[in-house]
């Protein structure tokens, strides 16, 4: 080797220490853009207070979030038309969550969300009779994909919605009308009759100023007038929605997301312009077809979370995440349909029912025996590592 | 409720550094803890879910995988922890495309026996010189086992390792010109140069070189699962051997007393331990977690001394087409515009310029996606700190055009058309690898390596620059330097050196 050599190994020392003298000994600052742009889109958690109460139509309030200065507060993580995010709740021994679509307009530093109470419902009736103007929440940062992607998407977007599916879409429309960058919406929008069309008058106004950008039809399931649609969304009414180059966005109560998912196989619409929101709460074993029939009344659950050790009794009938929740054990959820992941945890022993493992889960997280919580269910006893909220007190906002 | 008990080891962080760290204590016998912020395990080896695709987030290809018959040092460490792990192998080192006048296109084969054929072909005359790198590797390679060894002499290391102890002192580029490259093998054979992060003529000689030696000896691989299976095999088996991990779960700051760190804060918490091993950069831990009488002076300079490396932009695509309908046959491509590495680094500035490296899985691993479907990912690396000319609310307008350019780029340089075929699509920038890892910068890769800053030195330096007592840190900010199989080794070695025990 010519003009290198070994020798110059020499005085690589000595230069190493005089890089280190010349060096500042003041503390680094560590302040970086690109991080500060996470914390600030990506908080941990975060707290509001309720500002505003409106009664919509269809059995639904519509809650105005502000940042609660009182808890440190003062900026809320911007979102994107369609994310939702987590509220938590405590209600009596229960610690759970439940996720809500953002539907107010995306620029400004407050959220919007729109509760429906539905009859047997735990925190959508909690939210109705205690949630009035100074209530304090507990919530997340903005989540979900269930988002307009203009490198994949169609220009035209055609929103399917059911019942209080409408949320993202009424959000949505909001950012279409106000950018004029092409794109255009016509949200199809199923419900029993038009005193259920909760955000109708906020929709119809949108249509009027949008010059022609957005465009509405209702379907009425219950209630059939001249110069109205009446029945369910079906095959039919979705062609006639759609234009030659469309991306369909899906959201509303589980059976509507089969039903429209089986009409646009047969209108033979590719999976890339086919977006579903996630369905929400699991229902009860029983529910699922291939369900094993015969389960125990009860089963045991051990859970460790952040090195505490729990044992809960648990109805197989429920998801594991309900069921530890009942119990007043706060395990991380987001979504609550299987998708997001939050409740990913390690099954020890025991055997489960999760009918959407391999739609949902990671493929390492199948050969290693994790679960979704919110979408499996208990057949024999459990031993489970779970994952909790960070526990202390009121703890620094921002990871 | 049960009281916590006194731990051997905690571990802040679980990236592949702090997993093997936690796994080879766990190994021993140890009382083990480790504490993650985020719901998963593997920090950067994770993947994640968008419809019918499963991406993985940052894994290229590992080094030092082998194979069963020719292990190299990453399946020893699996093998040795009791992990059952296949691996696919990648025939090709890669494909490395330089567009403009003087551009070359030239695949290189993971073969010490083929790849002088392929490069005598590309660039003739340069066999003589690659016998003499082949040389100097094979050195490396030795040298590495003896200076790992522990027990070295001067004189030995003056005779026997001389090429080792140059390569540790000079840049690639002055190796590589003095043993007689042309330019154009010169920057053909430093291709791989973004996966170190420093410039040619910064990197020292024997980071890069023991990396080339690594794929070339031991071809590269990935698992079957994306590298979450890595982390996913990790996470159960420290949880069997008895240790846990708590997710979720943010370390806020170290206990102190008597000049040794002794505990570590969660919320209200404090978990007692004999150890604290870091994933973390030792920035963060020294600015945040210790008080100010912890920390030496001299740890602050040397930390202010150094600068941090690369920056990741990463497009993630689902396509509703197969590899063969878009016509692509490669898994890694690296895309240049300049031919001159020195060159090309300094155009890490403009996105229409800077490297990018694409790689499309099913080429590696044709079961990856459902049938007539594929994935892609795009990675553009940038210095730390580029300014990307962003305020956060435009954040999303200037990401889609960033992916935009980038597609474009793929798509004009491989003579493919990618956009009309993407059904899923996620966009990774500075800020969400920040947000993932809470590097500095977001980045992946630790500090720049460079010769008063390599290997070899920082070894040296070792128990010098042990600042705090009962604190040890490892990840790509340490000794070995960013990549899976360091990380790996990173971690294994600490542990080892703490709680005894051979490798
Ligand atoms: C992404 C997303 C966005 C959403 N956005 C909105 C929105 O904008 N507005 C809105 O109003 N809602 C929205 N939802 C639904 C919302 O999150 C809640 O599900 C809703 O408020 C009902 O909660 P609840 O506690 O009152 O009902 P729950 O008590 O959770 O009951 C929900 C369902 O579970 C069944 N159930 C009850 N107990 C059990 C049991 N033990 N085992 C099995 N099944 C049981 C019930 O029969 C009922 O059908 C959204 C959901 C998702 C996933
Ligand atoms: S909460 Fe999203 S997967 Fe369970």
């Amino acid at each position: 080797m010519s003009r290198i050599g070994f020798q110059n190994f020499l005085k690589l020392q000595p230069l190493r220490e005089a890089k280190t003298a010349e060096a500042s000994g003041k503390m680094p600052e560590m302040d970086f853009f690109p991080n500060r742009l996470a914390a600030l889109r990506h908080p941990s958690r975060q707290f509001v207070t309720v500002s505003r109460v409106e009664a919509l139509t269809g059995n639904m309030n519509l809650y105005t979030l502000i940042p609660d200065a009182d808890k440190g507060q003062t900026q809320l993580a911007p979102f994107e038309p369609g994310q939702y995010i987590s509220v938590r709740f405590e209600i009596g021994e229960i610690r759970c969550s439940r996720p809500y679509s953002l539907c107010g307009s995306p620029s400004g530093n407050v959220y919007q969300i729109a509760v429906k109470a539905i009859p047997d419902g735990l925190c959508s009736v909690y939210a109705r009779d205690h949630w009035t103007v100074g209530t304090r929440l507990e919530i997340s940062a903005p989540e979900g994909t269930f988002v307009f992607q203009p490198l994949r998407d169609e220009k035209h977007i055609l929103a399917i919605a059911g019942g209080s599916g409408i949320t993202p879409f009424v959000s949505m429309a909001m950012d279409i009308t106000g950018r004029n960058d092409g794109r255009t919406m016509t949200v199809l929008y199923g419900c029993r009759t038009p005193r259920d069309r909760a955000f109708g008058d906020v929709l119809d106004a949108l249509c009027s100023a949008s010059d022609g950008r957005l465009r509405t039809v209702y379907v009425f399931s219950e209630e059939s007038r001249p110069g109205q649609r009446s029945g369910f969304i079906d095959e039919s009414v979705i062609r006639e929605s759609l234009q030659e180059h469309s991306s369909v966005f899906v959201s509303g109560p589980r059976k509507m997301i089969e039903s429209v998912r089986g009409a646009l196989q047969k209108i033979g619409l590719e999976r890339k312009y086919t977006r579903m929101e996630v369905p929400g709460e699991a229902g009860r074993l029983e529910t699922y077809p291939d369900a094993p029939g015969e389960v125990p009344e009860k089963v045991t659950l051990t859970v460790r979370m952040q090195g505490k050790v729990y044992t809960v009794r648990a109805d197989p009938q429920a998801t594991i995440l309900r069921s530890l929740e009942n119990a007043g054990i706060a395990v991380v959820s987001g979504c609550r349909s299987g998708v997001c992941g939050f409740c990913r945890s390690s099954l020890r022993s025991g055997n489960v029912f999760a009918p959407n493992q391999k739609e949902h889960e990671r493929e390492a997280d199948i050969l290693y025996n994790q679960i979704h919580l919110c979408e499996t269910y208990p057949l024999t006893d459990l031993e489970l590592d779970v994952t909790g909220y960070p526990s202390g007190k009121e703890g620094k906002q921002n990871g | 409720m049960q009281e916590t008990p006194h731990f051997d080891l905690i571990v802040i962080g679980a990236g592949n550094a702090g997993l093997a760290a936690a796994l080879t204590a766990a190994g021993l016998g140890k009382r083990v803890l480790v504490v993650e912020k985020n719901l998963y395990p593997g920090g950067s080896a994770a993947s994640f879910r968008r419809g019918r695709f499963e991406f993985e987030a940052s894994l290229h290809e590992i080094a030092c995988v082998g194979t069963p018959e020719n292990p190299g040092s990453v399946r020893k460490f699996f093998q040795a922890n009791g992990i059952r792990m296949e691996f696919v192998t990648i025939p090709e080192l890669f494909r490395s495309v330089v567009t403009g006048e003087d551009g070359y296109d030239v695949t290189l084969p993971a073969d010490p026996e083929k790849l002088p054929e392929v490069l005598e072909q590309a660039v003739p005359g340069s066999a003589a010189a690659f016998k003499r790198l082949i040389r100097i590797i094979q050195n490396i390679r030795k040298a590495s086992d003896y200076f790992g060894s522990g027990k070295q002499n001067k004189l030995t290391a003056v005779l026997k390792y001389r090429p080792f102890l140059t390569a540790s002192a000079h840049s690639l580029k002055e190796v590589l010109e003095s043993i007689g490259f042309s330019p154009k093998a010169q920057s053909i054979l430093a291709t791989y140069w973004p996966y170190l992060g420093s410039a040619f003529d910064e990197v020292d000689a024997l980071n890069y070189l023991g990396m080339l030696g690594g794929y070339l000896y031991t071809p590269p691989a990935i698992p079957k699962h994306r590298s979450f299976e890595l982390s996913c095999a990790i996470e159960h088996r420290i949880r069997e051997l008895g240790g846990e991990i708590w997710y979720n779960t943010k370390v806020d700051r170290l206990e102190y007393r008597n000049g040794r760190v002794c505990g570590a804060w969660v919320g209200d918490r404090c978990i007692w331990t004999d150890e604290v091993i870091a994933n973390v950069f030792p920035d963060i831990v020294y600015s945040q977690m210790l008080p100010k009488e912890a920390v030496p002076e001299q740890a602050v300079k040397l930390t202010n001394a150094r600068d941090y490396s690369l920056q990741f932009y990463t497009v993630y695509l689902g396509m509703n087409k197969g590899v063969d309908e878009l016509g692509v046959r490669d898994y890694t491509i690296f895309i240049n515009t300049a031919t001159d590495p020195v060159e090309q680094y300094r155009r890490m500035d403009d996105p229409e310029r800077a490297p990018l490296i694409a790689t499309f899985l099913n080429c590696a691993l044709p079961e990856a996606t459902p049938k007539g479907t594929s994935m892609a990912y795009l990675t553009m690396v940038r210095p730390a700190g580029a300014q990307d000319g962003i305020d956060a609310e435009h954040y999303r307008e200037w990401k889609e055009e960033l992916a935009s350019c980038m597609i474009r780029r793929t798509e004009q340089t491989l003579g493919i058309e990618i956009r009309p075929a993407i059904e899923e699509i996620e966009i990774c920038t500075p800020a969400t690898f920040a947000r993932y890892l809470g590097t500095p910068y977001g980045t992946p890769y630790g500090y720049l390596v460079r010769p008063w800053d390599g290997m070899t030195i920082r070894m040296m330096n070792r128990s010098r620059e042990s600042f705090v007592p009962g604190l040890s840190f490892v990840g790509a900010h340490g000794e070995m330097g960013d990549g899976y199989s360091s990380t790996y080794l990173s971690g294994q070695k600490k542990a080892l050196a703490l709680f005894g025990g051979k490798p």
